[in-house]
C-alpha cells in the first residue's frame, strides 16, 4: 500500500516535471504580399492581440480563453481579414469561417460561410461547447448563434471604413483572385503551464469568392490543428491548396517524426508549391515541448509571439522582426 | 496497373431487415464502377458512377433515402477527389439535389473553390444546369419513421455508432433506418486513384451540420502516390482525427491498407471515442476494408474476383 502511494506520488511528480512549462502565445495575421502601409497597421494590431491574449493566459492558464481573446482583438481590427474588415464575396456579402480546437481531447468547433457576427471565433467555440457537432455552416450557424444569445449585426457593420486591407476601398467586389487585400486571415496557438494546447483560426476568406465557399481555416487538419501529444498549428495562404495538401496535418506529422517546427512548416509549404504551382502561404506552431515555429514561402507573414519567461513580444511581417515590451 | 474497385454502403448496426438489400446495393455499385472502367473511363468516372448508383438506391443514407434533419428536411453532403493533381470538390448541406456526388464533381472541375456549402452550393448547381428535384422525391417512408423515433439526437449517435462490443437493445437496431453513408475508391489502369463519399448525415442532426463526409482528409482523400480512402461512421469523431488522412499517410509509409485502417480506427476510438469503417486502395493496388461497428456493407472487384461482406471477417464471392 505504502509502495503504491509512493509510486503514484513519484508518478505525479514526474508528470509535473515533464509538463511544467512556460505559457506561450503565438499569432499570425495573414500571409502574402503585405505593403509597408498595411504592415504598420498589422504590427499594431498584433501587439495588441498578443497583450490581450497573454494577459488571459497568465490569469487563467486556459489556452482556449487566450486564443479566443487574441483573435477577438484581430477580429475587431480592420487591419485583418476577419470579423470587422473582412473581404467581400462576389455578391458583396461578408461570409466568415472560424474554428477552435482543444488539443487535450481534440474537441473542436467550427463555422463556415457565416454572416452577421463580429466574432465568428466565439460562435465556433459555442459549437464546440454547446452542440453534438463540430461544424455548422451558413444561415444555420447564424440561427444557432442567435439561439445562444450572440448579437447579430448587419453586414454594413462589418465593412471597414478605413483604407486598410479590409477597408471599403479594397472591399470593392472584384473577380480577381490572390489579391493582397485577402491577406489577413488571423490565427493563434497557445500552450499553458501544464502543456495543454489550443489553436484557433478566423477569416473572411477570399475577395470575390462564391457564395457558400469554405476555405481551409475551419477545416481540422487543413488550416488548423491542435493535439497535446504533438503540436498546435494555424495556417494561412491559398485556402484551396491548403485543403488539398492538408497543410496542418502534414506539419503535425513531420513534428511528430521529430523535425524542428519551423523546418517542418517550410518543408510542407514548399512541397505544396511544388505539387500545386502558384500556391503559397505561412504557418505558426507550438510543439508539445514548447518549441515555437513560424515560417512562410509567400512574400510575407504577419507573425508575433510571447514566451512566459521572456515577457517580450517578438513580431514582424518579415524574418527577424522587432521586439516590444510585454507590459503584462 | 490492374484496376481495383472498392465500395462501401456505411458502417453501423445494420439491421437484418436491411442486410440483404445493402449487400445487393454495394454489389451493383461495384459492378457499375467496373463497367465504366471496362468502357475506357478513368477512376473519377468510375467513382462517380458507383456513388450515383448508391445515391439512387433508397436503402442507403445518401441521395434518395437520405435521413432527415431535426427540422424534417434533407441536407446532403458529398465529396470527390482525384489523386494525380489532388483536385477535389465537395458540397455540404445542399438541398433538392438527386446526386450530390455529381455536383461535387462539378465543383472540382468548374469552380475556383474546393468546398461550397448551403445555398451557395445550390446556386452553383443551378449555374451548372444540375436540376433541383422536390424534396419529397428524396424522402422515403423509412426515413420519416426513423426521424420520428430519433428526434432526440443523442439517442441516435449512441445507438448507431456504438462499438460492436457494446450490447444494444435489439428493438432499436431493428427499427432504425440510418447511416448508410456511401463511398467508393478506385484505381484505374493508369494508376490514378480516386475517392468519393456521399451522405445524408445523421438522423435528426441539427440543420446546417456538416459531418466528416465532405471534408477533405476526413470523409475521403486520394493521392496517387499514397492511397485513396473513403470513411463512414460517427462523423464528428472522424473529423477530429482526420481519419482518411491518417490512413493515407500510413499507406504512404508502406503499411498495408488493412493494417493502416485497423490501426487508424483503433487510434480514433482511443483518442476521441466513436466508431466507423474505412475502405482503401494503396498505390500498389492493394485494397483494405475495416470497421469496428457491428457491420459494414462493402464490395470489391478486380480482374480476378468479385467479393463482398457485411459482418466482421466475412468475405463472400458474388
Amino acid at each position: 500500500m505504502l509502495k503504491l502511494a509512493l509510486l503514484s506520488f513519484l508518478l505525479v511528480c514526474s508528470q509535473h516535471l515533464v509538463r511544467a512549462a512556460d505559457p506561450i502565445l503565438i499569432i499570425h495575421g495573414g500571409a502574402g504580399t503585405i505593403t509597408s502601409e498595411h504592415a504598420a497597421h498589422k504590427r499594431v494590431g498584433m501587439v495588441d492581440s498578443i497583450r490581450a491574449g497573454f494577459q488571459v493566459l497568465l490569469d487563467s492558464d486556459n489556452p482556449m480563453d487566450a486564443v479566443e481573446a487574441a483573435i477577438h482583438v484581430m477580429e475587431n481590427s480592420p487591419a485583418f481579414n476577419a470579423g470587422y474588415g473582412s473581404v467581400l464575396t462576389e455578391n458583396g456579402e461578408i461570409e466568415m469561417d472560424a474554428i477552435v480546437i482543444n488539443g487535450t481531447d481534440l474537441s473542436a468547433g467550427a463555422v463556415g460561410a457565416m454572416k452577421h457576427v463580429l466574432h465568428p471565433i466565439s460562435v465556433a467555440r459555442l459549437v464546440m461547447n454547446s452542440t453534438q457537432h463540430v461544424f455548422l455552416v451558413g444561415e444555420f450557424a447564424e440561427k444557432f448563434a442567435e439561439s445562444q444569445g450572440v448579437p447579430l449585426v448587419p453586414t454594413s457593420d462589418l465593412i471597414a471604413n478605413s483604407t486598410g486591407p479590409g477597408g471599403r476601398k479594397s472591399q470593392l467586389v472584384r473577380k480577381t483572385r490572390s489579391s493582397y487585400d485577402d491577406v489577413g486571415t488571423v490565427g493563434a496557438v497557445a500552450i499553458n503551464s501544464k502543456g495543454n494546447i489550443a489553436a484557433a483560426t478566423s477569416t473572411g476568406g477570399l475577395t470575390g469568392k462564391m457564395e457558400g465557399r469554405v476555405g481551409d481555416a475551419p477545416l481540422v487538419g487543413a488550416g488548423t490543428l491542435a493535439d497535446d501529444d504533438i503540436a498546435g498549428i494555424s495556417a494561412t495562404g491559398d485556402g484551396e491548396a491548403f485543403i488539398r495538401w492538408r497543410v496542418a496535418s502534414r506539419v503535425a506529422s513531420l513534428i511528430e517524426q521529430g523535425r524542428n517546427a519551423s523546418e517542418a512548416i517550410l518543408t510542407v509549404l514548399n512541397g505544396m508549391t511544388e505539387k500545386i504551382p502558384g500556391a503559397s502561404g505561412g504557418c505558426i506552431a507550438i510543439t508539445k515541448d514548447g518549441e515555437i515555429g513560424f515560417q512562410w514561402n509567400s512574400e510575407h507573414l504577419a507573425w508575433a509571439y510571447v514566451k512566459g519567461t521572456e515577457r517580450v513580444i517578438h513580431y514582424g511581417v518579415e524574418r527577424g522582426g522587432k521586439t516590444d515590451l510585454c507590459n503584462n | 496497373m490492374d484496376p481495383v474497385v472498392v465500395v462501401h454502403g456505411g458502417a453501423w448496426a445494420i439491421p437484418d431487415s436491411m442486410a440483404e438489400r445493402s449487400v445487393l446495393g454495394v454489389q451493383q455499385a461495384a459492378s457499375a464502377a467496373w463497367n465504366v472502367l471496362e468502357a475506357g473511363g478513368n477512376s473519377i468516372d468510375a467513382v462517380t458512377a458507383a456513388v450515383t448508383v448508391l445515391e439512387d438506391d433508397p436503402v442507403f443514407d445518401a441521395g434518395t433515402g437520405a435521413v432527415l434533419t431535426m427540422d424534417g428536411t434533407v441536407e446532403l453532403d458529398a465529396i470527390i477527389m482525384e489523386g494525380n493533381k489532388l483536385a477535389a470538390g465537395s458540397v455540404a448541406c445542399v438541398e433538392r439535389i438527386k446526386n450530390p456526388i455529381q455536383l461535387a464533381r462539378k465543383v472540382m472541375e468548374q469552380a475556383d473553390h474546393v468546398m461550397l456549402v448551403g445555398k451557395g452550393a445550390n446556386l452553383f448547381a443551378e449555374e451548372c444546369g444540375i436540376p433541383q428535384v422536390p424534396m419529397e422525391q428524396l424522402v422515403t417512408p423509412e426515413a420519416i419513421q426513423s426521424w420520428e423515433y430519433f428526434k432526440k439526437y443523442r439517442c441516435t449517435i449512441q445507438t448507431l455508432f456504438s462499438n460492436r462490443d457494446e450490447e444494444l437493445p435489439p428493438e432499436i437496431t431493428e427499427f432504425v433506418n440510418g447511416h448508410e453513408t456511401v463511398g467508393c475508391v478506385v484505381m484505374d489502369k493508369t494508376g490514378l486513384l480516386s475517392a468519393g463519399t456521399s451522405t445524408g448525415g445523421i438522423t435528426a442532426k441539427r440543420v446546417g451540420r456538416v459531418g466528416d463526409s465532405p471534408l477533405i482528409g476526413c470523409g475521403a482523400y486520394a493521392d496517387s502516390e499514397a492511397a485513396a480512402v473513403s470513411c463512414t461512421g460517427h462523423g464528428e469523431s472522424i473529423s477530429k482525427v482526420c481519419l482518411a488522412s491518417l490512413v493515407t499517410e500510413k499507406c504512404r509509409l508502406g503499411v498495408h491498407p488493412n493494417k493502416a485502417i485497423r490501426d487508424s480506427i483503433k487510434y480514433m476510438n482511443k483518442r476521441v471515442g466513436g466508431a466507423g469503417g474505412v475502405i482503401c486502395i494503396d498505390n500498389k493496388g492493394n485494397s483494405g476494408i475495416g470497421f469496428n461497428t457491428e457491420r459494414m456493407a462493402w464490395a470489391s472487384k478486380t480482374k480476378s474476383e468479385s467479393v463482398c461482406g457485411l459482418n466482421p471477417g466475412e468475405r463472400l464471392v458474388f
